[in-house]
């Protein structure tokens, strides 16, 4: 018995030291990341490519404007102007159809290729042929895979012509063009790589365009090149030693998948990460006080709403599209919820676009929510269901509009689920209520205005996809206004035109916008020159160092 | 008939009698020692006096709790430490934390029972309907049961809330889901211990229907040994439907 | 898992009639062979309909949110989602039989390359976490067993309790912070810094090994700082199983007669219970080491999840939020395959350790 103990004793011991040996050799040495390489950690699955005529994500958007150079980029400081990146002027015909771009002289691309207007025209045809999810924007110039090659040519080596199918306003074209699917890929370095495939009905051409191999390379001239892509793991990019312009400070930036807003703040806090980019209101409240973080931010061009679907009888009438507008604590949820990742935004424009307009008519008022119900009828309230996806702020925001609308009678049962399976219900039309988010699609304001205000079909088996249409509002009117408001070539009467369709989705519609996402940034206090751009692709690491 | 009698001796001792004048008073006096002997074990009273406060928090929540569950203020008291107005605090949407516990009771008891009515008996009559019929029928329902088994617990519940829809009824489906086949395969161990017992036999030789000689003969038998193995699960199926609500997929 | 591999034991009686012998292990081996197959069809069977089930449109996942309907269309059909089930089961089952399990749409690798990737991982931090808790919890079992109604015995008792009831993600997130951002004493998130991820190719993916057979004790060093505290979770979570158990089984074997006379025939205490009892009870206590080694490859999601460890289960839960059905059905192929193999392990000790099931 005595030496049973002893022995028990003596392992148990044995044990203990052995891990505490372990543990206490090396303890962990503050800010673990090397001096030339900033690591940032950011939620990275939804990437699933790339390649630029392919991806379709705020995230590769950004690593994307890092890498690859475009035609014309809009202006950090002022985002209601574009200026050359690849081109040194452009002219537009006048009868608003033709525009030709002149390239900077001696460009080159990180393998060493010049850059000509060969090697544009040559993207935006990939674009085109393979018509992958960002194609529609440069698709809606009239550009299909058989007049592809036509419409967008190069004329000599530094000549880029593009025409377009009707007088669009010039700032609609040239914002599309600064979208990152116009990217300018090496096409000398990308034949090299392309796989032969057999037509078929649904993809006419005889070759993937690089498809497969730019979905983990890259191809540009931008300040970076891709050095790795591991899917839910990392991005890492490295420096272009043999960039054009001035060249990038830091030799590595690596983009870490973390998808929690905790385990961010834990690894920026102890150094692991230089950057955290999804930081949560909780974890950014206690991130304000740190002597060892800054917090950066920016404005995007998100907007999170909610939308009640016109297929639901009650939530039609009028009255109650109104009357839910009445029963959102606008203020407190900006006070709490939303603290330091959004403001308070009532209409579907982004503050920074053309034609942005800062009406906030309504606040929490019970008592008027209640006459517009009596008004409706519905006196005694009514349930309803909504969809909601399980991610902060949305869950809060939801469950806090579940108890002031139910101050004014209305039973709101809130159905959790994962992101794309909320999204997938929302798309067939099948939800009551959602509360989500929309970002433009590129920097100009018939992005959002088509979204929220066009619906040219309002049939289920109709080929658009807007949200107008998701949520059944049927405004032939308003889809004209929208349609107009494309064409018009003067900027001061088109940035009227968007202020007046704004009003009237304030007034009408079902749409209860609640604020514009502020993105918010911690870094550790020896990262310098990390700025936020108003748009993922302007999110630069270039001008970045670390001391 | 035993009124009077009992009237003339103390209750302890009409309960412990040796020699009970009713059916009624000999499983009275079972049950009285039975509870004698319950209640010499320590953990075993810290054990009930915990259920019951549970069960009592759960019938009474209306009369315990002190703010509503789900109405909380946003924008004046969020995020508070426990005081004397909110006894464990607030959370981030300004709800009372003690509320919302003495609520959650309710649907931690809720999920438990309903997870144990709907698996048990599942698997309780898969499990003696294949020991019993064996041949065939019993390959086939070992083999699913056995398909079932092979899954990943928590990845299969998922699986099922993730097509089912989110929301605590159909977690407790998918938990009900994942946790039968163990059943099954305990009361298909026990119908193979008793299946060629006398007394099966002769209930069959009176020419009992095989549905019958499961229900009222087999099942009785093999009920005691799965309800001390779904006691022992509680706690596994209160965790797994925490585990959901943590990777978000839970209520 | 009643899969019943070929019974030796039986086999041995019939020594002289070799022919009947052989005879009967094929047959033996047949019925076992069916009973896999027919086991990981139901399995395939049973995750392709979940699959397809799931209210979430797998093309959303490929294309986002964005993309116009004409591509969605073109991606559905290039997907195969649109033939009917039961052919789409066909091919997805024709491909296996060719070993191709399909590209993942997520990480857009062939299935077969992730698991690789991701297996290890898990396998790694559920052989570690099983060794933990089986040398703490034997000990620790055997140690309250000895001591029955004592102080030990209650404090052991407790301690699994805990391990048993407090839930796995709360518990994980509490060592964090103690350890990771207050005491700074271990590495966080994944299996290794940072710095080193692109400074070393692994070969086997275990990356204790890798690190310790190419010399590289810096990276070893961070890999065990990464391990620590996940494996000692997951270690004490099998440890509250294991020495439970550990302690019934050798009540029963402290009882036994064989063990009085061992006392009687003045054997001191520390080899009865160490070399007798122990190592009668190890018999059963194999079955339940091997299920709880099961359990923990099966890859706990949460622990995954907590720790940000890239490891099968948080693979397969991604992949089945976005609807990634080849990823996932490959994940649970992999798991059903663990699963069956440890049962099949677990038998065969049993029949070694245990002289009963050899002796006809």
């Amino acid at each position: 018995m005595k030496l049973s103990k002893t022995i028990m004793m003596q392992r148990k011991w044995l044990v203990a030291t052995a891990l505490a040996g372990i543990l206490a050799t090396a303890p962990m040495a503050m800010a673990a990341t090397p001096i030339d390489t900033l690591v940032q950690g950011y939620a990275l699955d939804e990437i699933i490519t790339m390649d630029p005529a392919e991806a379709f994500e705020l995230s590769t958007a950004e690593i994307s404007a890092n890498i690859y150079d475009l035609l014309v980029r809009f202006d950090v400081s002022d985002t209601s102007k574009v200026r050359g990146d690849l081109a040194q002027s452009w002219t537009i015909s006048d009868d608003g159809l033709v525009y030709t771009f002149k390239l900077k002289p001696r460009l080159t691309f990180a393998s060493g290729n010049p850059v000509t207007a060969e090697d544009v025209a040559w993207s935006f045809e990939r674009v085109i042929k393979l018509d992958k999810a960002p194609a529609f924007i440069l698709g809606q110039f009239g550009i299909t895979g058989d007049n592809v090659t036509e419409k967008a040519r190069a004329e000599g080596s530094d000549t880029f012509v593009l025409t377009v199918d009707r007088p669009y306003a010039p700032s609609f074209v040239l914002n599309c063009l600064a979208s990152s699917s116009s990217a300018v890929v090496d096409k000398k370095l990308v034949v090299d790589h392309v796989i032969p495939v057999v037509p078929s009905t649904d993809y006419k051409w005889d070759s993937d365009f690089g498809n497969d191999w730019l979905k983990t390379h890259s191809a540009g001239s931008g300040v970076f090149k891709l050095r790795e892509w591991r899917a839910n793991e990392a991005v890492v990019i490295d420096r272009n030693e043999g960039y054009h312009g001035s060249k990038a400070k830091l030799a590595r930036v690596v983009y870490r998948h973390m998808k929690e807003s905790a385990a961010q703040r834990l690894s920026l806090e102890s150094g692991d990460i230089d950057v955290a980019r999804n930081l949560e209101p909780n974890d950014l409240e206690a991130m304000a006080t740190s002597e060892l973080v800054d917090l950066v931010e920016a404005p995007k061009g998100t907007v999170f709403y909610i939308g009640l679907n016109q297929n639901n009888q009650r939530l039609a009438t009028p009255e109650v599209r109104q009357a839910f507008k009445y029963l959102v604590d606008y203020d407190a949820i900006g006070q709490t919820l939303i603290k330091g990742v959004g403001r308070v935004h009532q209409t579907f424009l982004p503050a920074g676009v053309l034609g942005e307009l800062n009406d906030r008519p309504f606040k929490l008022d019970v008592a008027k929510a209640k006459a517009l119900l009596e008004k409706a009828g519905l006196k005694d309230g009514f349930s309803v269901t909504m969809d909601v996806r399980n991610a902060q702020p949305v869950t809060g925001i939801a469950e806090s509009i579940q108890q002031t609308a139910a101050a004014a009678g209305i039973t709101i049962e809130i159905i959790p689920g994962d992101d794309k399976q909320t999204l997938t219900k929302y798309r067939a039309r099948n939800h009551d209520i959602y509360i989500g988010q929309w970002g433009q699609d590129y920097f100009d304001p018939n992005s959002n205005a088509q979204a929220f205000a066009s619906n040219t079909d309002n049939s289920d088996r109709s080929k658009n996809s807007t949200l107008a249409w998701r949520n059944a509002w049927d405004v032939s009117e308003l889809t004209a206004k929208t349609d107009a408001a494309l064409m018009e070539t003067d900027g001061a009467k088109r940035r009227a035109m968007y202020e007046d369709i704004q009003r009237t989705v304030l007034e009408t519609s079902p749409f209860i916008l609640l604020f514009q996402q502020i993105e918010v940034a911690g870094v550790r206090k020896n990262v310098r020159g990390l700025k936020l751009g108003p748009s993922f692709d302007t999110n630069f690491v270039g001008n970045v160092a670390k001391e | 008939m035993t009124i009077v009698d009992r009237s003339t001796i103390s209750r302890r001792e009409w309960l412990s009698s040796e020699k009970p004048s009713s059916r009624w008073q000999a499983r009275l006096g079972h049950v009285y020692s039975t509870w004698l002997r319950f209640q010499s074990n320590r953990l075993a009273m810290v054990g009930l006096s915990i259920i019951i406060s549970l069960l009592i928090a759960a019938a009474f929540a209306d009369l315990l709790a002190t703010h509503s569950p789900l109405i909380g203020d946003l924008s004046g008291a969020r995020l508070q430490p426990p005081s004397l107005q909110h006894w464990f605090g607030t959370d981030d949407l300004g709800r009372d934390i003690f509320s919302r516990i003495v609520y959650g009771s309710r649907l931690t008891l809720f999920v438990v029972v309903l997870v144990a009515i709907i698996a048990a008996p599942v698997g309780l009559l898969v499990g003696t309907t294949a020991g019993y019929l064996g041949g065939w029928v019993d390959a086939i329902l070992m083999r699913i049961t056995d398909v079932f088994l092979a899954f990943p617990q928590l990845i299969l519940a998922l699986a099922f809330v993730a097509s089912l829809g989110p929301g605590i009824e159909n977690a407790v489906l998918a938990i009900a889901i994942t946790s039968w086949p163990a059943y099954a395969r305990i009361a298909r161990a026990e119908t193979l211990t008793v299946r060629n017992a006398d007394y099966i036999g002769a209930v069959e030789l009176m020419g009992a229907s095989p549905s019958r000689v499961v229900l009222r003969h087999i099942v009785p038998i093999c009920t005691s040994s799965l309800i001390v193995r779904v006691t022992l699960d509680m706690a596994g199926i209160i965790l797994t439907a925490a585990g959901l609500g943590f990777v978000g997929l839970g209520a | 898992m009643i899969l019943q591999p070929p019974n030796i034991s039986e086999s041995r009686q019939t020594l002289s009639r070799t022919g009947a012998r052989t005879l009967a292990i094929i047959a033996q081996f047949a019925r076992f062979l069916l009973v896999v197959i027919t086991t990981y069809l139901g399995l395939l069977a049973v995750t392709f309909f979940i699959g397809r089930i799931i209210p979430v449109d797998p093309v959303l996942a490929v294309l986002g949110d964005r993309a116009p309907a004409a591509v969605v269309e073109r991606t559905r059909r290039e997907m195969g989602l649109d033939l009917p089930l039961i052919e789409q089961f066909y091919i997805y089952i024709k491909g296996v039989l060719q070993g191709d399990f399909g590209r993942s749409v997520l990480t857009t690798n062939p299935v077969m390359e992730d698991l690789r990737r991701f297996f290890p991982a898990t396998l790694e931090l559920a052989t570690l976490g099983t060794l933990i808790g089986s040398c703490v919890g034997i000990p620790l079992g055997v140690l309250a067993a000895v001591k029955r109604g004592s102080w030990i015995d209650q404090v052991v008792r407790i301690f699994g309790l805990v391990g048993y009831s407090v839930p796995i993600f709360w518990m994980g997130l509490l060592l964090l912070v103690l350890f990771y951002v207050k005491l700074q004493w271990v590495g966080y998130p994944g299996r290794i810094d940072i710095t080193y991820e692109y400074a070393f190719t692994p070969t086997t993916g275990l990356l204790l090994l890798d690190s310790a057979l190419q010399g590289e004790w810096d990276i070893f060093s961070s890999v065990v700082h990464h391990i620590v505290l996940p494996a000692l979770l997951l270690g004490y979570f099998s440890l509250a199983y294991i020495s439970r158990m550990t302690r019934s089984f050798m009540l029963n074997e402290l009882s036994q007669e064989y063990i009085v006379s061992a006392r009687a025939n003045g054997l001191s205490e520390a080899r009865v219970v160490w070399c007798h009892a122990l190592r009668n009870a190890a018999v059963p206590l194999v079955t339940v080491i091997a299920l709880s080694y099961a359990n923990l490859l099966e890859g706990s999601v949460l622990t995954e999840t907590v720790f940000s460890w890239p490891g099968i289960g948080l693979y397969i839960t991604n992949s089945l939020q976005n609807a990634d059905m080849n990823a996932v059905l490959g994940g649970t192929v992999l798991i059903g395959s663990v699963f069956i193999a440890l049962n099949l392990i677990a038998d065969l000790l049993y029949r070694l350790l245990d002289p009963r099931t050899r002796v006809q």
